[in-house]
């Protein structure tokens, strides 16, 4: 069949969730409510680290109000929620190994949320404590001295000569550097919540605050020791996920299900935010040295990084978030010599997790870093040397996998070049800087790529399904495995099965997502949604369209060849007997065709070498590139970002408002991890800073005024429509530009992010 | 929680009349919310002033400005006579939370609440202020803002009073003023360090000078060293300089969750140079 003109993708399309949400009639998990709900609160060990002893119930039993206390002794299934490593039991037995303060030791349930919560503090709990290991350097010390202690986590890169002693005899420079990136916390405005029933057909059923059905529907099954077909998980309208609800939703949703099993009763539980920011997932603080060699005036030959992780006191999904750090610790340039190793060590703290980027902001800011220094050594302009060092169609990434196409690379740096006129902006700083002695404007670049979906490590879960169902009315209903966490999933994929049907966005109503409907479709994660679930309803619904070719080719007798669909009418060659998309939807239904499909699309194979690390990592890669300029206060250490030039690769933006909002939001949660966020965690492995009054995110205030964005499109030939990932990319390259940009207005390397005043009145007193 | 009982009078009478030994009062209530959720809040019985019109408002007394208890951050923002005489308290208002907490957080709440980083408290320090208390037997008397704050959340309030307003003398001369606030970020931020400065010169000597810093000692502190030496001072960077070493004295800050003691005076010292572009 002939190509159409888009009419829906890359148009101004209305955010099909957008007036429900600003009207405040979305239902939120705690919109929810079932008669006869009770409510849980968790006892937690509230220690870092020891042995519990003994833990006694009687007194939270007795207390006002309680239905049920539970321990360890009352789960049916396993006791186990740690996935892939099984290292997290769901409650302490006696005996066991308490590994951070979170650790679950009761779940009490009653009347109402007061009275659970009352009753959980009357559970008694003896401990043998133990000093809990709160540094991760003091991990770092250990693994240097040799012994016989072993990261819970390594994963490495090796390409070219990657020998140490070697690697870097034919460079001309080398250049050395320190790292840090310390926690961030996601602050999504909706904190975790979950209701768990026994609903219609007798079946578990879990309403909650999510971004990974899948992964819920798995950890509950295994809780109960339920086959998984008696376990259906709802998604409920989820308030923002960043990464926060991937694996740990599960980890209250058994919580709930155990209850709700045990009780016959729906279960509720939604977290505060004071147990949200003290119990859930953080961003990985990693601590980084690079070492890397150049040759040739300004290619880069040689690259070492060592890189280590605090995973805390579960490993949870730090295997493959310390994975893609170390695809992506080298950046996104060409080098011949790689070698990454990342550790991941645990330590006596909250487990860290998924955090939109997984792992990578925190090296970008290393080799971003490092690209200046030697930019400034060699005299030459920071854009320029990224230029020369860039990925092209051709080349091949730090992993050794050779880039066939969508290499936006160059592209999204001569864009940002473009956008904030470089060559005159830098004079402009310059300008600023010898007219103020205490306020010094600096600007800041970074580069960066990021592999879309899962990966060589992911491969197992890479695939995702859609179902498509056309009504007798004409209106079709779309079920996709991925989810809508507030991120657009609904509209775009909503405007992918209109551009294939040809039917306008009105007529078409994308579901929550519902483990009934669709098999496993793996994760809402790694920006793959547009990608994974955009496929399969593209497949999905090109049935469709084979089914009704087929039936108005019958129906008007035109041989199929020559019937042509466009404008949302069939017709033969001429545009003769034109039919309309419901007119002949209602005939099929008619005449008994079934007009639903379903579309399931695999992730294409990937060739990697997890022994060596090397190969292709990642099926495709968005780029982007930025320039900020910020205005640092030298007395009091103040940074203020004013200005954002930014350039995205997307392959192909479906939804360009969508895009550019993901980009505005990534950039400001980015500058919140750069700027503001100070994550505290006391002697006792307790997480203080723990409301928003002292963990300060940005708000409108911060929020540069000037920004600029430009949409860079080569098209990804296996993405709908040529589309990639941009959920992720859109944060990435902004700590490191901000950190850059700071670096320039001090005249001092920043190596620290966040950057905290404190620090950097430091930098700012000892600068030259 | 335990059940928390409000009560509304209406007239300023039935309002001294529900005041007993076991309330508090209820004000804009941003401090007291805040401390209900923490759990830190003692009182089960509150007495609001939301009904109390006459209670709200500011009023000139002469070469007097009074400020009732009920009147907003985002009263006083909207009171010429505030932007005209006391600039220095217009901004720290403007300096405030956000919109949201301006409209219901007042300058006497603040007051009362009697924090370190108290925005409203600083500015009225430096205006040395007066703070005309009421009791529920009718007594009247008033305290001057420095002896009105003891320390961190104690003042001299006896249970039976309140205050009743702030009284500000208005200036006989044009001080230049600046507030500044450093925060976690630009707004929605308690001070890590604050520093008021009213100022006057005359062919760049300094005629007059008041200077107070918040959050960086038990109360919000000036700085009298200062104050009674620059007096024909060259107002420049040296002479800046000279002053430093009197904030030893009364900058004595601590560490806490928002931040370090040692930023905090480091920060205090270089926050004079503000000074300089006043
Ligand atoms: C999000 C947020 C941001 C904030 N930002 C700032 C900021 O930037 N700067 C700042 O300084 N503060 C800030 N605050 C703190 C608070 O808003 C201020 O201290 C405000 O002025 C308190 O006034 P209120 O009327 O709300 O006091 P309330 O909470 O009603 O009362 C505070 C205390 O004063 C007592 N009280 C009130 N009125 C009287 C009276 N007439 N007589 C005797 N006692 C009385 C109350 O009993 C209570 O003990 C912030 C608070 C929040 C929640």
């Amino acid at each position: 069949m002939e190509k159409n003109p888009l009419t829906l993708i890359g148009t101004q399309l209305v955010r099909s969730d957008a007036s429900e949400k600003v009207l405040g009639a979305a239902k939120y998990v705690d919109d929810l409510h079932f008669s006869d709900t009770v409510y849980l609160a968790i006892r937690t060990a509230e220690v870092a680290s020891g042995a519990l002893r003994s833990i006694d119930i009687s007194k939270a039993r007795g207390s006002h109000g309680v239905l049920a206390v539970l321990t360890h002794a009352d789960i049916p299934g396993e006791n186990q929620m740690g996935s892939p490593v099984p290292d997290y039991p769901i409650l302490l037995k006696p005996g066991d190994e308490i590994r951070y303060v979170g650790d679950y030791v009761a779940f009490v349930v009653a009347h109402t949320r007061e009275q659970a919560l009352r009753a959980a503090e009357k559970v008694t709990v003896m401990v043998a404590e133990k000093k809990p290991v709160l540094s991760l350097n003091e991990r770092i010390r250990e693994l240097q001295k040799g012994g016989d202690y072993v990261p819970a986590v390594h994963q490495k890169i090796r390409k070219g000569d990657s020998d140490p002693k070697t690697m870097f005899d034919s460079c001309d420079y080398v250049f050395e550097g320190d790292f840090f990136a310390d926690y961030q916390e996601h602050a999504y405005l909706e904190t975790q919540g979950m209701i768990a029933l026994y609903d219609q057909d007798n079946v578990m059923t879990i309403y909650g605050s999510m971004q990974c059905p899948y992964y819920v529907q798995n950890g509950v099954a295994r809780a109960l020791g339920f086959p998984i077909n008696r376990i259906r998980i709802i998604q409920s309208v989820t308030g923002g996920a960043f990464g926060g609800k991937e694996e740990v939703p599960t980890y209250f949703a058994i919580p709930a299900a155990l209850a709700a099993y045990h009780l016959h009763r729906p279960v509720k539980l939604v977290l505060s935010r004071e147990e949200d920011i003290q119990w859930t997932s953080k961003r990985h603080p990693i601590k980084s040295r690079y070492k890397v060699g150049i040759a040739d005036y300004g290619r880069l030959r040689s690259i070492q990084v060592e890189a280590h992780a605090d995973i805390g006191g579960h490993s949870t999904l730090s295997p493959t978030v310390l994975w893609r750090s170390s695809v992506h610790a080298a950046g996104a340039y060409e080098i011949p010599n790689v070698r990454v190793d990342v550790y991941g060590h645990y330590t006596n703290k909250v487990p860290s997790g998924a955090y939109r980027g997984f792992g990578s902001p925190q090296v970008f800011i290393g080799i971003e870093g490092i690209i200046d220094d030697v930019a400034d050594h060699l005299k030459k302009d920071r854009l320029y040397l990224r230029k020369i060092n860039a990925l092209e169609k051709g080349k091949t990434t730090p992993t050794g996998h050779l880039l066939p196409e969508s290499v936006g690379a160059k592209k999204t740096l001569e864009e940002v070049e473009r956008l904030s006129d470089w060559e005159r902006l830098k004079e402009r700083v310059a300008q600023f800087n010898r007219e103020h002695k205490h306020l010094k404007r600096g600007v800041g670049i970074a580069h960066i790529h990021y592999g879309v979906a899962l990966g060589a490590m992911g491969h197992a879960l890479d695939a995702s399904g859609a179902f498509v169902n056309v009504l007798p009315d004409g209106s079709i209903s779309v079920h996709i495995g991925g989810t809508e966490m507030g991120q657009g999933a609904k509209t775009v994929i909503g405007a992918i099965v209109g551009e294939v049907l040809q039917q306008p966005m009105e007529k078409i109503h994308v579901y929550q997502t519902d483990t009934f409907f669709l098999p496993d479709s793996g994760p809402t994660v790694a920006s793959r949604t547009t990608v994974f679930s955009g496929n399969a309803a593209v497949l999905a619904c090109q049935e469709l369209l084979k089914t009704l070719t087929a039936l108005y080719s019958t129906e008007m007798a035109v041989p199929p060849q020559s019937v042509r669909y466009t404008g949302g009418v069939f017709s033969n060659t001429e545009g003769q007997k034109p039919v309309g998309f419901g007119e002949l939807a209602g005939i099929a239904l008619k005449k008994n065709i079934g007009l639903c499909a379903t579309g399931w699309f695999q992730t294409p194979r990937l060739t990697w070498d997890p022994e060596n690390g090397f190969g292709e990592a990642y099926v495709t890669y968005s780029f982007a590139s930025q320039i900020v300029v910020v205005e640092v206060d030298c007395l009091t250490a103040e940074v203020v970002v004013k200005e954002v030039y930014t350039a995205h690769d997307v392959g192909k933006a479906l939804n360009p408002d969508g895009v550019i909002g993901q980009i505005h939001g990534g950039f400001v949660q980015g500058m919140g991890y750069a700027l503001y966020e100070n994550l505290k965690v006391n002697e006792k492995g307790k997480i203080v800073s723990d409301n928003f009054n002292t963990l300060t995110i940005p708000t409108i205030h911060e929020t540069p005024e000037i920004f600029k964005v430009s949409i860079v499109e080569e098209p990804f030939s296996k993405g709908p429509f040529g589309a990639k990932g941009i959920g992720e990319p859109s944060l990435i390259p902004t700590p490191a530009a901000i950190a850059n940009a700071v670096s320039d207005a001090i005249g001092k390397r920043v190596r620290e992010i966040p950057i905290r005043k404190e620090y950097l009145l430091d930098l700012i007193r000892t600068a030259p | 929680m335990e059940t928390l009982h409000v009560v509304y009078p209406e007239t300023e009478q039935a309002f001294i009349e529900s005041l007993e030994e076991r309330s508090a009062i209820l004000n804009g209530g941003t401090d007291i919310h805040v401390k209900i959720r923490a759990g830190k809040w003692p009182y089960t019985r509150l007495v609001s002033l939301e009904r109390v019109e006459t209670l709200k408002g500011i009023s000139q007394e002469g070469k007097y400005i009074r400020i009732r208890c009920r009147t907003t951050f985002s009263d006083l923002l909207a009171n010429p006579l505030i932007a005209q005489h006391f600039p220095l308290l217009y901004q720290a208002a403007y300096e405030v939370g956000s919109n949201q907490i301006r409209n219901r957080g007042t300058l006497v709440g603040n007051i009362v609440n009697a924090s370190p980083a108290g925005d409203g408290i600083l500015a009225l320090s430096v205006y040395d202020a007066w703070l005309e208390i009421w009791s529920r037997k009718g007594q009247k008397r008033l305290a001057q803002i420095h002896e009105f704050i003891l320390s961190p959340g104690k003042t001299v309030l006896k249970a039976d009073e309140f205050v009743h307003s702030v009284i500000l003398q208005k200036p006989t001369k044009p001080l230049r003023a600046l507030f500044y606030k450093v925060g976690q970020r630009k707004a929605m931020a308690i001070a890590i360090a604050s520093m008021g400065v009213l100022l006057e010169t005359k062919h760049d000597r300094i005629k007059e000078i008041r200077i107070a810093f918040g959050s960086v000692a038990p109360t919000v502190v000036r700085i009298p060293e200062i104050e009674e030496r620059a007096f024909d001072q060259t107002l420049n960077e040296a002479t800046v300089e000279s002053w430093m070493p009197f904030l030893e004295k009364h900058v004595v800050p601590i560490d806490d969750i928002r931040s370090t003691a040692k930023y905090r005076k480091e920060v205090c010292q270089r926050l004079l140079y503000k000074i300089l572009d006043l």
